[in-house]
């Protein structure tokens, strides 16, 4: 009797609804947790932002010289291509959609996002899904190190990023685009794509070596591995009239990198169909076309800031417009040589890249060398040394 | 020197690419611009009313039976109202040389292209006259 008078069934089920009470106010208090873990990120996500420093580091680091500037400024350069293809063919390029057909990239894109997304049975999903997405971001990074001003952006001014090795480790990032391309072609899961990708990496063997050769005549010059101070070393003069072979091979080299005409056997459509990027469709296509043209702005703002003086030239404009003049002059000539000749085979371009440009990038190199060893009194004032 | 003298084909290659840019595409602005086609193109059929006299010559020689006639519709003392189906019509010109009264002839306006099969069979209405609604874009008007 007494062992059952300890369960009260009154006290019991008078005590329910505040068993009730107690699990929703437990439940209640994860909520709340959540719900103030979430704010106090906000907070700390809208004080980080809004710090002066950070604020305006955070501007040109996603707006203006960085990351939305970048893809916009590659989005008409994508509509400048063509158009300048059409030109150059004859033709008009496109016109339709918004003035001048300004607007066709954006219809172009809008179709492509909307297609459907064919996957093969024989692709690995998981990297056939990540590799396009990784290439753009690999081409779209070092951007961060490319110097559109002559001051930086902790000091104020318009680069973004300085680092001291940061020529190293633009192209590591540069590297990396073939051995996507390499794997994209293998996980792909098609011998066309195969194909493509071990073209792709046969092109990067071929002009890797000379492209690097001829950064290193600038890095000589100007004693840094920045592409912020190789650009600051060129006040007095610009590397271009210094490394004039240098500049024309690393602009081969570059085109040979980037597997454009006419070079663009990874892509070869007449022989493989479209390379290593032929089974990918709809919105990865996109992604693989504009990395693509990405690389070819990147390499053409890296010739402007190795070569032609960065952000330095008429000193009324600012950095900026001085760099971004250039840029696209650059550009121009990118399209200009895209449009003007055929395509190599593969054994031709390894042998012209191995025969012709690693010498000739070399030859530079020793040239400048032997001047500044036996010339002082001619080479230092330029350099800024003596 | 095969090398320097590639160097030159290179240079010669890019200057003309160069030049390229600069010049007029050659392409016109089809359909807002478009060629101007020679007197005796045979285009499009017109069908002058005034002088037709309904003896259906031009029926009986369509070897595509493309044209039909109706000799009810009358506007002046004799005439017919002509259909040209153009999704039939090769236009060989046989009817034009059927003709005796100079009713029906063939125009230089070659594009027939229109959204609707139906809209193809050019009745009365479309066939007596070469008028249409002038072709607009962004503002500018053409042709």
């Amino acid at each position: 009797m007494s062992v059952l008078l300890q369960f009260d069934f009154w006290q019991w089920i008078q005590g329910i609804p505040q068993w009730i009470e107690g699990i929703l106010y437990w439940i209640w208090g994860i909520v709340k947790w959540i719900i103030y873990a979430i704010w106090d990120f906000i907070l700390w996500l809208w004080a980080t932002i809004f710090n002066a420093d950070n604020f305006f580091f955070l501007f040109r680091a996603v707006l203006f010289p960085g990351l939305i500037w970048v893809v916009l400024a590659l989005i008409w350069a994508v509509w400048g291509t063509r158009k300048l293809w059409g030109r150059i063919q004859d033709r008009r390029g496109p016109f339709h959609q918004g003035k001048y057909g300004g607007l066709q990239l954006f219809a172009d894109a809008i179709k492509l996002i909307a297609k459907e997304t064919i996957i093969p049975d024989k692709a690995k999903r998981w990297m056939f899904r990540f590799l396009p997405g990784l290439l753009l971001v690999v081409v779209l990074l070092p951007f961060a190190f490319i110097p559109w001003d002559t001051v930086s952006a902790v000091n104020g001014g318009w680069a973004i990023a300085d680092l001291s090795v940061s020529l190293v480790l633009v192209f590591a990032f540069l590297t990396a685009v073939p051995v996507v391309a390499l794997l994209a072609g293998w996980v792909s899961g098609s011998k066309y794509t195969l194909i493509g990708g071990f073209r792709a990496a046969n092109n990067q063997f071929a002009a890797e070596i000379p492209m690097i050769i001829s950064t290193i005549g600038c890095a000589f010059l100007a004693s840094s591995l920045s592409v912020f101070d190789i650009s600051m070393a060129q006040t007095n003069v610009w590397f271009a009239v210094l490394l004039p072979i240098n500049l024309a091979t690393f602009l081969i080299a570059a085109i040979a990198s980037v597997g454009i005409f006419p070079f663009d056997a990874p892509v070869a459509d007449s022989e493989i169909i479209f390379g290593w990027r032929t089974e990918y469709t709809g919105i990865y296509f996109t992604l693989t076309y504009f990395a693509e043209f990405a690389e070819q702005m990147l390499y053409s703002a890296l010739i402007v800031a190795l070569f032609l003086g960065g952000p330095n030239g008429l000193p009324f404009l600012p950095g900026p417009v001085n760099f971004t003049i250039k840029f696209i002059v650059v550009f121009f000539f990118f399209v200009l040589v895209s449009s003007s000749f055929q395509r190599l085979r593969q054994d031709q371009i390894v042998k012209y890249c191995w025969k012709y440009l690693l010498p000739l990038s070399i030859l530079n190199v020793i040239i400048i060398m032997l001047a500044i060893v036996y010339m002082p009194g001619l080479m230092l004032p330029l350099l800024g040394v003596g | 020197m095969g090398f320097f003298s590639v160097l030159g084909d290179i240079y010669q290659i890019m200057k003309h690419t160069f030049r390229q840019v600069f010049k007029r595409p050659f392409t016109y602005f089809y359909p807002f611009e478009d060629r101007i086609y020679p007197e005796r193109t045979r285009g499009r059929h017109i069908h002058v009313r005034e002088v037709c006299t309904a003896c259906a010559q031009c029926v009986r020689a369509c070897p595509v039976v493309a044209i039909r006639i109706d000799k009810e519709d009358k506007k002046f003392e004799k005439d017919a109202a002509l259909y040209f189906d153009y999704t039939r019509c090769i236009f060989c010109g046989l009817c034009v040389d059927a003709c005796r009264f100079e009713a029906l002839f063939h125009t230089p306006v070659v594009d027939l292209s229109e959204g609707d099969r139906e809209d193809l069979i050019f009745g009365p209405d479309k066939i007596e006259t070469l008028d249409r609604d002038p072709l607009e874009w962004r503002g500018r008007r053409f042709r």
